[in-house]
């Protein structure tokens, strides 16, 4: 059974389209990547998984319909979804009793033993915590709770790099395993690329791609031409033209290497750069 | 610790100052007033027919053990009663704005994203900010009240005892732990009364985009406006005053009075006292022969069912 599994999954906001037939399944043991502009539709979607708004399609998470069952579900389902939502009111050690007396999956110990350390002081309010200890005292709890999948919309949004960069290592180090899926979206893709074992692009509301991120080196090159071959590498069909220093630069999928090496430079691509040729080349 | 344990603590952590701080501030400060009055001695007051003057609180102590029991007893509750009637006006009023911050604060804060990471159904966390308002909030204000009764026992013995009165005049506990029981029947009936109204409060908590005081409040006064303009009538107000004051259920617990064996005059001050003394379990629980009492509750499930579909289906 796949973790999450959606068919036909659309959403409107009046007239307008945030999510349009969306299909795929995800199955366990991945951390997939959702990249996609502002309003491209992550967020709209990631909400239709964790039961946070109606939505037309099905879905199904860890076999239950999330919108019905989401107290359920969220026995096996942690998420943050954007960053220092943790009730200000309440000091650490009350969000942890509160915690403790919810959810039947919450291991108190281990949360305690993250928390250590850091420099989060337990009887401390939340409201006079750092956003970056907010956030780092949410991953805390979700390392807590023993879940299957876990769904990071932005998580690290607006923090600064070093709570940035403790945070995936954190995810990766003390908390991913097999048993696991971890859904994440994010802007600063080049932070979360090493850790993704599967990207999805999304853009305008429709899923615009899918790849295990393995596959990727493979898939995508990009050649530096010289400008007197650029009209034999443009009859190769590139995705994707830029200028970078003067020089155009050409991005092929599935492209026949030797063919490209005759014409100029050929580099493997960063995830984001795949992110542009792929998404501009689809809306364009 | 159990689910529901831990939804109560939060109301109450969240809503501390409303609930906690509330009572025992006017409490306290009945307290002061009666201790202050005990210490410096009490000067003119009424007892029975005509006033007497009462120089000290041993006196009084004296005067109370004179009586018949059953008036010292009455004479004991109505102290208490009338010790706790600035905290019972309040209460609703704290209550209001108990429910009308939980649903409203989640959203504006976004905590709603972690409320709903964790196994707690929509439903529940409906009920629980509802029994945070109407069950959580008077319980805490009995339970002040019942302490600040005993710590006047206490004092009032100690001092009283100290200008020379008899220590043990006013330990009427078994009459007095009536009183608190009949106390607690009393509020959770006068909760289902102003139930439609508080279920109102929690709606307008839930749907408010911002401002939840003025939705909460609008939408009666517009109705009660127009319908004063146009039908002259004010059938509403007076439904929502009724409702929320539990005005029959006092109206019933009055006319227990006013039907008691040998008719209890306001001004034939022994009887009165005696009948305080009694609890009266057959007026409170009339309130239930009420149909008005059905339909306010009705139309509560009604208010309590859109707020839980708000909670479920309008985030985000």
């Amino acid at each position: 059974m796949p973790v999450v599994a959606a068919r036909g999954l659309s959403k409107h906001y009046g007239r307008f389209p945030a999510l349009v037939d969306a299909s795929f399944e995800i199955p366990l043991g991945r951390i997939v990547g959702i990249i996609g502009a502002n309003g491209a539709g992550k967020t709209t979607m990631l909400s239709a998984i964790l039961g946070l708004i109606p939505y037309e399609g099905e879905v199904r998470v860890l076999g239950r319909d999330p919108l019905r069952e989401r107290d359920r579900l969220m026995n096996e389902v942690s998420f943050i979804a954007d960053v220092a939502t943790l009730p200000r009111f309440m000091r650490v050690d009350q969000l942890l009793d509160y915690v403790e007396g919810v959810h039947p999956k919450f291991a108190r110990q281990r949360t305690e033993a993250f928390l250590k350390r850091t420099k989060i002081p337990p009887t401390k309010r939340i409201k006079a915590l750092s956003k970056g200890m907010v956030t780092q005292l949410h991953l805390a709890i979700v390392m807590g709770v023993d879940a299957k999948l876990l769904v990071l919309d932005e998580p690290t949004l607006g923090l600064d790099i070093l709570f940035r960069k403790a945070f995936y290592r954190d995810l990766l180090e003390d908390y991913f395993d097999a048993g696991r899926t971890i859904i994440v979206t994010t802007h600063q893709v080049e932070e979360v690329e090493h850790i993704l074992t599967d990207v999805m692009f999304i853009a305008n509301g429709r899923i615009v791609f899918e790849s295990p991120v393995d596959e990727l080196p493979s898939r995508f090159a990009e050649l530096a031409v010289a400008p007197d071959k650029l009209e034999a590498a443009r009859a190769l069909r590139p995705i994707h033209e830029r200028t970078t220093l003067g020089q155009p630069v050409l991005v092929f999928e599935n492209p026949d290497r030797g063919a490209l090496k005759a014409l100029g430079t050929v580099r493997g691509m960063t995830l984001a750069d795949i992110f542009v040729a792929k998404v501009s080349g689809e809306t364009a | 610790m159990s689910k529901l344990k831990a939804l109560a603590r939060r109301e109450l952590i969240e809503n501390r100052n409303g609930i906690v701080l509330t009572p025992v501030i006017l409490m306290g400060l009945m307290l002061i007033l009666v201790v202050g009055s005990m210490s410096f001695g009490i000067g003119e007051m009424g007892l029975g027919h005509g006033t007497r003057h009462v120089a000290s609180f041993g006196q009084l102590l004296r005067e109370i053990a004179d009586a018949e029991s059953g008036v010292a007893a009455g004479i004991v509750i109505a102290l208490m009663s009338v010790m706790s009637l600035p905290a019972l006006m309040v209460l609703p009023v704290v209550i209001f704005f108990v429910l009308l911050g939980g649903l409203y604060e989640e959203r504006r804060d976004r905590s709603f994203l972690f409320w709903k990471s964790m196994p707690v159904s929509d439903t529940e966390e409906v009920l629980a900010r509802l029994a945070g308002g109407i069950v959580l909030t008077p319980a805490v204000f009995l339970a002040v009240g019942i302490a600040t009764h005993l710590l006047t026992l206490v004092l009032a013995s100690l001092i009283g005892g100290a200008q020379g009165g008899p220590v043990g005049a006013i330990w009427y506990i078994g009459p007095l732990a009536l009183n608190w029981f009949q106390g607690a029947f009393v509020l959770a009936i006068w909760m289902l009364w102003a139930l439609p109204v508080f279920a109102w409060v929690l709606l307008a908590s839930a749907y408010a985009p911002r401002t939840p005081f003025l939705y909460a409040v609008v939408p009666p006064i517009v109705v009660i406006v127009n319908e004063n303009v146009f039908l002259h009538s004010n059938h509403f107000a007076s439904w929502i005053g009724r409702h929320l004051s539990a005005q029959p259920l006092f109206e019933d617990i009055a006319d227990g009075f006013r039907t008691a064996p040998g008719r209890v005059e306001i001004d034939d001050f022994s009887a009165l006292m005696q009948e305080l003394a009694k609890p009266d379990f057959a007026g409170i629980f009339n309130s239930f022969a009420h149909p008005d009492l059905w339909i306010g509750l009705a139309i509560a499930a009604a208010l309590l069912y859109g707020t839980v579909w708000l909670r479920r289906y309008a985030l985000a």
